[in-house]
């Protein structure tokens, strides 16, 4: 691995179920008074449609109303996302988003270790899981993801549990595609694994995969 | 259900009670609506072969420490029954066997294999109580496809091409060199899938070029496994006798689970240190020399779990599914390979135990869920071994009958064109 890939630092033991950290916020936001800024985004995630799988994923029809709003909060800029896709699973509402690929902080059990994007990275992929009455996002899950095109995997990948100031406790990595063209998302959700209040005690209690097709296309 | 059908099964289920004679014409009655077997020339059994299909550890070579050394090459056939069983299918099956036990002596040098049936062949076919349970998910984070085929041929040896020829006559009908007898098996069983793959130093390196492996050659060129880690050590492994069914209608025989999975190795080999890797294959205590130390055994602090969990963020795969052993002993004997179907690095995980229960448990201890509760920087899938480097995609449970009844066990009346 190059060298200039890591930097290591030290750190103490996790208190909390943070794993990852986003060195810029992502940009799913819940408050609509926040100051908007344009797209800056250097990939775009178009059009998604047919569903398929153990739930289907209701996709855009075009870019239009699915990016969200940027805004700057205490010197902390937002970067604007796209809505891949959308579903419901048993009151849980799963969203997979795209944004400019961006760098972020994995823990490996002693220390940090920065992930920096690559020229080849196509887009930081985000997936928020929230309850689907209260939007609180649903943290404790596993989110494994696979890309494949024509049949052939271009991604498979377990997505880094993560926070960001924008976005809250999500599952995100960056992701390279090959080019543009039309791929499908396949989201396997694991149950979250941690004590529950007894509104949660009879749901997602099993594995859930959902299954969308998207197109993409790089940011000229 | 119709009442022809009622009767049928009935009528069945009688069979399956009454002995040999009365599940005779029950099979008959069945072959009206189905494509009647040739009836094969049944052939000799070469003697001196051991009772117990599994018994595949006497014919393996050892390295220096007395480790087994796997056979190179295994290819997995699945397939369905044609039509509804009867002693003609049997016999076509136990003659093709024969033939090929005939043909090449028995082990890695001439050839290994086993039949295994799944719950489907004894729940639907025969209506009888499977022996197996249909497999399932094992962890939160798999949702495999489960294989519903009726038996499995697992062949193995140290040639490649051989198990392709067989392949090839057993399916296609193809000449076999060496062989004399009845070969193909398309009149009695429909073929479902084939998959292949190998084990040994310098194989997996020299496939790596797929899907799943990272560019560069990241596979060490002596690995036996893509991983770059052996595996297999004496002590890692049960032994044949502790695997042996001792009582009950498959006495002598085992049970088996075949797992297929994916490999993802591009963080495994870019974004992890080589102690990094050695933490989650082994124990995060494990250090590059205690690895070069592993010569029958890497059992790999199981008893200090809860300190790697708290004191280093990190678990590893072998600490953590040793906590299944039992008396310190393990409790399946891994025939794991890997692969490169379908242009994508994976794993046919083939692993032989007493009961599928034993699987389930080495299994679950290797998830290590609950490590999450005790430091939320593990997570199933997050510091946590190598389970985040391998996706189970599909799993089938499997009987290995002892030797003598491998071919349709159970099936009313088979003892009678089997002699």
């Amino acid at each position: 691995m190059p060298s200039d890939r890591l930097i290591r630092r030290r750190a103490g033991r996790l208190t909390a179920a943070v794993l990852v950290v986003a060195l810029l916020a992502g940009c799913a936001s819940a408050d609509k008074n926040q100051t908007t800024t344009s797209n800056s985004s250097g990939s775009s995630a178009t059009t998604a449609s047919s569903s398929s799988g153990s739930s289907g994923m209701s996709g855009m029809s075009g870019m239009s109303g699915s990016s969200s709003k940027a805004m700057v909060v205490n010197g902390i800029k937002a970067i604007p996302s796209q809505l891949l896709a959308s579903a419901q699973w048993q009151g849980m509402t799963i969203e997979a988003r795209t944004m400019t690929a961006a760098p972020f902080m994995v823990y490996n059990g002693t220390s940090w270790t920065e992930i920096k994007a690559t020229p080849k990275t196509s887009f930081h992929l985000m997936v928020m899981l929230n309850d689907a009455h209260t939007g609180v996002a649903i943290p404790y899950s596993t989110v494994w993801t696979t890309i494949t095109k024509s049949g052939k995997i271009d991604y498979d990948e377990r997505l880094w549990p993560m926070i960001s100031a924008f976005m809250g406790p999500h599952y995100g990595n960056n992701v390279s595609l090959p080019g543009a063209g039309r791929y499908q998302l396949t989201l396997l959700i694991s149950p979250p694994i941690a004590a529950r209040h007894l509104e949660y005690k009879d749901v997602w209690l099993k594995p859930h995969r959902v299954t969308v097709s998207f197109n993409w296309k790089p940011v000229p | 259900m119709s009442p022809t059908r009622l009767d049928r099964r009935g009528f069945l289920i009688g069979g399956l009670a009454g002995g040999a004679a009365v599940a005779g014409i029950t099979i008959a009655t069945h072959q009206t609506s189905g494509t009647t077997v040739p009836l094969v020339d049944l052939g000799a059994e070469p003697a001196g072969l051991p009772s117990r299909q599994h018994a595949w550890q006497d014919t393996l070579s050892t390295d220096r420490y007395g480790n087994p050394i796997a056979p190179r090459y295994d290819r997995l056939l699945f397939f369905e029954v044609g039509g509804h069983p009867t002693p003609r299918h049997a016999r076509m099956l136990e003659a093709s066997l024969r033939t090929l036990e005939r043909a090449f002596r028995w082990g890695p040098s001439g050839l290994l294999f086993t039949a295994g049936w799944g719950h489907a062949y004894f729940a639907e076919l025969l209506k009888t109580t499977s022996p197996i349970p249909r497999a399932t998910g094992l962890s939160d984070f798999e949702l495999p496809a489960i294989d519903d085929y009726h038996l499995c041929l697992h062949l193995a040896c140290d040639d490649e091409q051989r198990l392709a020829a067989i392949e090839a006559a057993l399916l296609h009908g193809e000449p076999l060199a060496g062989a004399a007898g009845h070969l193909q098996l398309t009149d009695a069983l429909r073929w479902r899938e084939t998959r292949t793959g190998f084990t040994g130093a310098g194989i997996p390196a020299a496939h790596q070029r797929v899907g799943g492996i990272p560019a560069g050659d990241p596979v060490p060129k002596t690995s036996p496994l893509f991983m770059g880690f052996k595996s297999g050590l004496k002590k890692n492994q049960a032994t044949e006798d502790a695997v042996t069914i001792a009582d009950g209608q498959f006495a002598g025989g085992t049970t088996m689970t075949v797992s297929y999975m994916r490999l993802r190795l591009a963080s495994w080999y870019e974004d992890l240190t080589e102690e990094e890797r050695i933490a989650r294959m082994y124990s995060p205590e494990t250090t590059a020399a205690d690895v070069a130390r592993f010569t029958t055994d890497a059992e790999s602090n199981p008893g200090e779990l809860n300190q790697a969990i708290s004191r280093y963020g990190v678990i590893g795969h072998s600490q953590t599914s040793a906590r299944a052993r039992v008396g310190g002993k393990p409790r399946i004997i891994r025939r794991d390979f890997d692969t490169v179907d379908g242009g994508q690095a994976g794993v046919h995980f083939v692993s032989v135990q007493r009961a599928i229960a034993d699987f389930v448990a080495t299994r679950t201890a290797m998830n290590a869920t609950s490590a999450q509760l005790l430091n939320p920087g593990i997570t199933d899938t997050v510091n946590n071994g190598i389970n985040e480097f391998m996706f189970v995609l599909k799993r089938g449970n499997y009987i290995l009958p002892p030797r003598a009844d491998r071919s349709f066990p159970l099936l009313p009346g088979r003892g009678s064109l089997l002699t």
